[in-house]
């Protein structure tokens, strides 16, 4: 490896910025996002930044069971982010549809039909606890 | 003083009215009156229930009978809830606007054509609601017959042809 890409590596590991989308999600992850964000868990601590727009994120972080409506808008959010991206699916919605797999309003089987989804971090709602361990286990997977 | 008086009040109140234009009026607990009447009768219905006091439409409520589809519009007074049945046969459902008389209405008829497919004459045209823009057309989620595998068979056809 060479030493620039050692840099890089470092950095991006330093610093994950990452982009909270909800899709049609209750809201329970939605908070427990913001939970492990917040000073209580605190990951802006290790770098772990909430971006405002895709352009500057890393790590998209999909709450919900993905609702047709959604998807186009989706995908155009994923296409904006630089790379190498990835993206969490968070909690049972997202990891696979969970209690509204099957409704006419969401795609069938949840955000891996959509968009290449790098780790999937299950619960309903998730807890804090599993999302920093998404992610770390996240960023040990591209140390090596 | 009578049970239901107000109740009952307002039943002779519409009974007097529309006579035999409207059936099965009924009043079986407080605060409600229910009753049932033809598509072409509603506008009129409605007409006089807002200027007799029930001037909010609090909400529309879809239903699938099998044979036939409808609605209940239910207006009020915060009181009593009059609520109007309306039927229209599955093979041609069709029920008219109530948005000339009350415009916030437009959200639920928009319900009543996408989800269970009722064509309500002289909506304005707009885009889809609730359902997403790209939703396979001909699919009411909310009737009976709807099936959810079916609908994931056409969502995956969609997403073939896209592909394509």
């Amino acid at each position: 490896m060479k030493t620039i890409d050692k840099l890089i590596l470092w950095s991006r590991l330093k610093s994950p910025w990452i982009l909270h989308f909800n899709s049609g999600a209750c809201n329970g992850c939605d908070i427990e996002i913001v939970d492990a964000l917040t000073p209580k868990y605190d990951v802006e601590r290790f770098g772990i930044v909430l971006k405002a727009t895709p352009r500057h994120a890393d790590v998209l972080v999909v709450s919900g069971p993905v609702t047709l409506q959604q998807v186009p808008r989706l995908k155009r959010i994923y296409e904006q982010m630089p790379d190498p991206k990835f993206v969490l699916a968070i909690g049972a919605c997202g990891c696979s549809g969970g209690v509204f797999n099957g409704c006419y309003s969401v795609v069938p089987g949840g955000l891996d039909q959509v968009l290449p989804v790098s780790a999937y971090i299950p619960g309903c709602p998730v807890r804090p606890e599993a999302i920093i361990d998404g992610v770390v286990k996240l960023l040990s997977s591209l140390e090596n | 003083m009578s049970e239901f008086e107000k109740e009952k009040e307002l039943k002779k109140l519409l009974e007097d009215k529309f006579g035999a234009d409207i059936t099965a009026v009924d009043v079986r607990r407080a605060r409600r009156v229910w009753l049932e009447a033809a598509p072409g009768k509603l506008i009129e219905i409605l007409e006089f229930l807002k200027t007799a006091g029930y001037d909010h439409l609090s909400t529309i409520t879809g239903f699938d009978e099998g044979e036939n589809l409808g609605a209940f519009y239910h207006a009020t007074d915060t009181h009593i809830i009059a609520t109007i049945k309306v039927k229209t046969p599955l093979a041609s459902p069709r029920l008219p606007t109530v948005t000339g008389i009350f415009p916030s209405a437009i959200s639920y008829e928009r319900e009543l054509e996408d989800l269970l497919g009722i064509e309500v004459a002289g909506l304005p045209p707009g885009r889809r609601y609730p359902l997403s823009d790209d939703f396979p057309k001909g699919q009411y989620p909310l009737r009976k017959s709807w099936k959810t595998a079916d609908f994931q068979a056409a969502v995956k056809a969609a997403k073939t042809t896209e592909a394509k």
